[in-house]
């Protein structure tokens, strides 16, 4: 419950940022290009995974990882650091990558929720 | 170009970012990528380069090694974009000469602040490098044009080149005295016979020229010069 509540004030607390130092537009645009980018990463990380390109599965998990932060996640971040920090594909780098993309979907819920509560 | 920005990030996120908050105030030219960056690097000049570590063909790293090397860009500052925020990154960028390094997320106020700052600190910089100043005397090294100060502002003084390399000379060594011969020597070159007098010729001229400071120069008798400024 806590860390699901600091996930939820740190979206909250970056957009609030992006929204008062840009404009309602650039936060708008962030968020749409982070979810529709969605599906795209996923396709990605599957080709990568299945030809064993351990290089763009980091480099996917590193932009990953800076465009969520973007927008205020805490635990995607941490997970695409897992992968980053990986040396091998085997091993837990496909546990990696669900997690991932689990994170992801739950992400972009509540970070368009949260960002439709400011409108 | 004081107010031309090369950004190189791939992201569009953070370009969307970089152009709300920088582009206001400056120009910018975005590049997605190393070869886009190399096409903008060889036609324009920058006041800064911000620039992503992690490209989607090559290290930014690399980018910033061409960019050294090119007389052109050798003076820009560079700042680091990147999501990389380890202790062995950032000593890498230190250690290749970057200017600042940025961590995503940042905050878009902090970014600005810190870009004016690099590009004001550089502007400073090379103002110095073009300018040297010595008590009331300011020095304009690449037009050989002297700037006197008066009590509110600054005047440009007509001097001919060789009485600016006389007081430039001097003044570069506060407190020291030249004999006229070294003043010779300096100016001219061993191998040309001048009366030494010709220098107190020289030095009148410039005395009254700066007035009201030509006390600066002092006449050491039967020595020659010594340019003095507390």
């Amino acid at each position: 419950m806590n860390s699901k509540l600091s996930e939820e004030s740190s979206i909250f607390n970056r957009l609030l940022i992006l929204k008062s130092e840009t404009s309602m537009e650039v936060t708008t645009e962030i968020l749409r290009l982070f979810s529709t980018r969605q599906v795209e990463y996923e396709h990605l990380a599957h080709n990568y995974s299945q030809n064993k390109d351990l290089k763009q599965i980091q480099m996917l998990a590193h932009n990953l990882k800076a465009t969520s932060a973007n927008i205020g996640a805490v635990r995607l971040p941490e997970i695409c650091q897992l992968v980053e920090d990986s040396e091998a594909i085997t091993g837990l780098v496909p546990f990696y990558l669900r997690a991932i993309f689990s994170e992801y979907k739950k992400i972009n819920f509540l970070a368009n929720k949260i960002f439709d509560q400011m409108k | 170009m004081e107010n031309r920005l090369l950004v190189v990030e791939d992201l569009p996120e953070y370009r969307s970012l970089i152009k709300m908050s920088l582009g206001y105030k400056y120009t910018i030219d975005f590049a997605e990528s190393m070869v886009g960056a190399r096409e903008f690097l060889k036609l324009n000049s920058y006041a800064l380069i911000l620039l992503d570590v992690l490209l989607p063909d090559g290290s930014g790293l690399d980018l910033c090694r061409e960019a050294q090397a090119e007389p052109r860009h050798v003076d820009t500052p560079i700042i680091f974009l990147t999501a990389r925020n380890t202790i062995s990154d950032k000593v890498i960028g230190y250690s290749m000469g970057i200017d600042d390094y940025v961590v995503k997320p940042f905050d878009p106020a902090e970014l600005v602040a810190r870009v004016d700052l690099r590009i004001l600190k550089s502007l400073k910089k090379k103002h110095s490098e073009e300018n040297f100043k010595k008590g009331p005397l300011r020095f304009e090294l690449n037009g050989f044009r002297l700037f006197v100060k008066d009590s509110i502002s600054e005047k440009k003084v007509d001097v001919t080149p060789l009485e600016f390399k006389i007081l430039l000379k001097l003044a570069q060594n506060n407190n020291r005295i030249f004999s006229r011969q070294q003043i010779l020597d300096s100016i001219w070159g061993n191998d040309i016979y001048i009366d030494d007098r010709s220098i107190d010729r020289h030095i009148s001229s410039i005395r009254k020229k700066i007035e009201p400071h030509q006390k600066v120069i002092k006449t050491i008798s039967g020595i020659g010069y010594e340019f003095k400024v507390v």
